[in-house]
């Protein structure tokens, strides 16, 4: 069904998607959004630390990076044609793209890894208009389980990134380093209020820095640099591309796990703006997806990590009321303007191993509780138990015994080589398995083309209590066959029963509606007034209108007198 | 879905404007006798009405017909039409329809009878 033509606004929410709050009001809460999102940049960081790249070359870098996410908060506040949810939903690097990103670093340097990143999203773009077919591909258990092992995989990849595989021994100054940054980050987060809670993370790395530079662990020649390098100056870009398709598969799943994420974050600011929200609204969901992945592309080709929508950054703008598009304007500046701020970025570059490492775990941590909660949003009964715990063991498995990749055939590598791509081929396959047999169909007849609207009412609440389905999926399927019956007993239906067989599968409600007589027609446009006024034909006409858009999809067949409309809706 | 889903049909004078008080469920089965209540009254000379859809579960196309015949028929004698109570499943199925814009309505009845069922 479509969306409303205008939103009603919440009463917490003080300025709206389209009003003008002050200019101080929007900086600042752009600045906000900025601090907030700029823990994040650990991500880049590892990968191009990964490769020992200069801090020249690694601040050049976050710069473009910098702008990357500038342009693409733009892109998503924006509506640029199919491009554009228009809501105030910062963008931000991911960690969903670290682990393939290392791996990538790894096999073939920066050129593999923009490479691999235009793929991923080129994909997530493709994939927009197709999301909610994926459901069913993707359930919570699934979703929720890919977004945990990209924490797990992550911040194990960036652990053993920074100590060695062999984790050799930290330094005690480290390790004291290390506690004072990750504590002040969690104390800050559980025990703050405020701000204090907001920036933890923000306020954890400048402690971090702090007590690097006190105890000895930034040298002095590299603060030199840092001091040296120009206040103003354009970010190189990197030109080199490559492509590997051995590199595909863990990229395709970080595209299909950011591209369910940002569904997600989109989903939250459609309530977050409408009093009246009902359901999710695909339409802003697909541009936005497609403007997720049209900023990863520009990332790969910029020469930076693939960008996600932020969660924590939506979080805020329901926390402080401040919803507005034009905050997410600040923000793009904001990013835009620190891109040609070189000193910053070289701050960043020479970020001290605790303070990276504490960063890491710090951010990891909240991806994989995300991951656990959504796994656990559903009753798990054996069959997501299962799939769950099997495809857990199956990714960390992989993590503790190496030896299964190298005894992997080659064609297989691919596959077996990443803790993130296991588990998710096992939780697909599993999946996949275990929906055998999962469709419920139940039958209501009517004779004589009598129907009782209250007898249709009761039958498919019935059914949805019974089947755990959505109660304003199971509204609108009996508002659905009620109008339908009553359009077709008044002209269309000629003798015998009219038969509802209803059908149910967790992700899909199909009601398929048969009865001997005549179609009914389902137009793509309104009749006009006159033939509504003129005709009785004109309120049949109003009421296929109206059911092609109550249905998610509508279908009409007529054979040998008998007629036939099937009605689907995504649940 | 299943209580007071019987159509009923009220009619009180406030300030001059006559308001139809329309409750239960309208469908193809009584959205005749709606249709017939409203152009009685304006064929009777009334030139303010205003439809209270408060107390409304939900309305099929052959009801929607009806508000529209009605709106026709109070053209012709202009006479003034209007809708208020419209929330919740009603208003969705509205805009489900693309009606909205094709009456006058207002988002409460105190409203509509102070502007004499005009917009």
């Amino acid at each position: 069904m479509s969306k409303p033509a205008t939103t009603r606004k919440p009463a917490n929410i003080v300025y709206g998607l389209e009003d003008t709050p002050p200019m101080l009001v929007t900086v600042m809460n752009g600045l906000q959004n900025v601090g907030v999102i700029a823990i994040n940049l650990v991500y880049p960081l590892l990968v191009f630390r990964a490769l020992n790249l200069s801090i020249d070359a690694v601040a050049s870098l976050l710069s473009a990076g910098m702008l990357v996410l500038g342009v693409a908060t733009f892109l998503q506040a924006l509506r640029l044609g199919p491009v554009g949810s228009g809501f105030m939903c910062p963008a931000t690097f991911s960690a969903t793209y670290l682990a393939p990103s290392l791996l990538a670093a790894r096999s073939g340097g920066l050129a593999l890894v923009f490479g691999m990143t235009i793929f991923a999203g080129m994909l997530e773009a493709a994939l927009a208009p197709f999301l909610n077919r994926l459901r069913a591909i993707f359930p919570p258990e699934v979703s929720g389980l890919v977004i945990f092992m990209i924490g797990l995989s992550g911040g194990i990849a960036g652990l053993r990134s920074l100590l060695g595989t062999n984790a050799a021994p930290v330094p005690p100054t480290e390790w004291i380093v290390g506690i004072l940054t990750l504590g002040t980050m969690i104390a800050l987060n559980v025990w703050g209020k405020g701000p204090a809670s907001m920036f933890c993370a923000l306020i954890g790395l400048v402690a971090g820095y702090i007590a690097s530079s006190v105890t000895g662990l930034i040298d002095s020649h590299v603060m030199s640099a840092v001091a040296t390098t120009p206040w103003i100056g354009l970010p190189a870009i990197h030109l080199e591309r490559s492509f590997d398709l051995a590199m595909a598969a863990p990229f395709a799943i970080a595209s299909l796990a950011t591209a369910m994420k940002a569904a997600g974050t989109i989903t939250i600011c459609q309530k977050m703006n409408d009093a009246d929200w009902v359901r999710p609204d695909m339409k802003s969901i697909t541009a936005g997806v497609l403007a997720d992945g049209a900023s990863t592309v520009l990332a790969g080709v910029a020469g930076a990590l693939g960008t996600n929508t932020s969660t924590p950054a939506v979080g805020l703008a329901a926390a402080t009321g401040v919803a507005s598009r034009k905050v997410a304007f600040a923000v793009g500046i904001i990013f835009i303007l620190m891109g040609f701020l070189p000193k910053l970025p070289a701050l960043l570059g020479l970020m001290p191993r605790p303070v990276v490492v504490a960063a890491l775990l710090f951010a990891v941590s909240f991806v994989m509780i995300n991951g656990l909660q959504i796994m656990t949003s559903r009753l798990l009964d054996s069959r997501r138990t299962v799939i769950i715990a099997l495809s857990t063991i199956a990714g960390i498995a992989v993590e503790v015994f190496p030896s299964i990749s190298a005894s992997a055939p080659p064609g297989l590598r691919p596959v077996v080589g990443s803790s993130l791509v296991l588990a998710t081929v096992f939780a697909l396959g599993l999946n996949l398995l275990f929906r055998i047999g999962v469709k419920k169909t139940a039958t209501l007849r009517i004779e004589d083309a009598a129907p009782d609207p209250d007898k249709i009412g009761d039958f498919f609440q019935t059914q949805g209590a019974k089947w755990g389905a959505r109660p304003d999926v199971i509204k609108r399927a009996a508002y659905g066959t009620i109008q339908l019956i009553d359009a077709v007993a008044e002209g269309c239906w000629r003798e015998g029963p009219i038969v509802v067989a209803v059908s149910f599968d967790e992700f899909n409600l199909d009601v398929r509606v048969s009865y001997n007589g005549g179609q009914l027609l389902f137009p793509d446009e309104r009749p006009s007034l006159e033939q509504i006024r003129g005709s009785e034909d004109g309120a049949q006409l109003l009421a296929g209108f109206m059911l092609r858009r109550n249905a998610d999809r509508v279908r009409s067949e007529s054979a040998e007198g008998q007629s036939r409309v099937l009605f689907h809706y995504v649940h | 879905m299943a209580t007071n889903n019987v159509l009923s049909i009220g009619e009180i004078r406030e300030a001059g404007v006559c308001v139809v008080t329309l409750a239960g469920r309208i469908d193809s089965t009584n959205a005749g006798e709606v249709m017939t209540r409203l152009k009685s009254l304006i064929a009777a000379g009334e030139k303010s009405i205003v439809v209270d859809l408060g107390g409304v579960s939900y309305l099929t196309s052959a009801a929607f017909r009806a508000l529209l015949v009605a709106t026709d028929e109070a053209e012709r004698t202009a006479a003034k039409f209007a809708l208020c109570g419209l929330t919740g499943h009603v208003r969705e199925l509205f805009e489900m329809g693309g009606l909205l814009e094709l009456f006058t309505i207002h988002p409460s009845r105190q409203e509509a009878i102070a502007q004499g069922g005009d917009k």
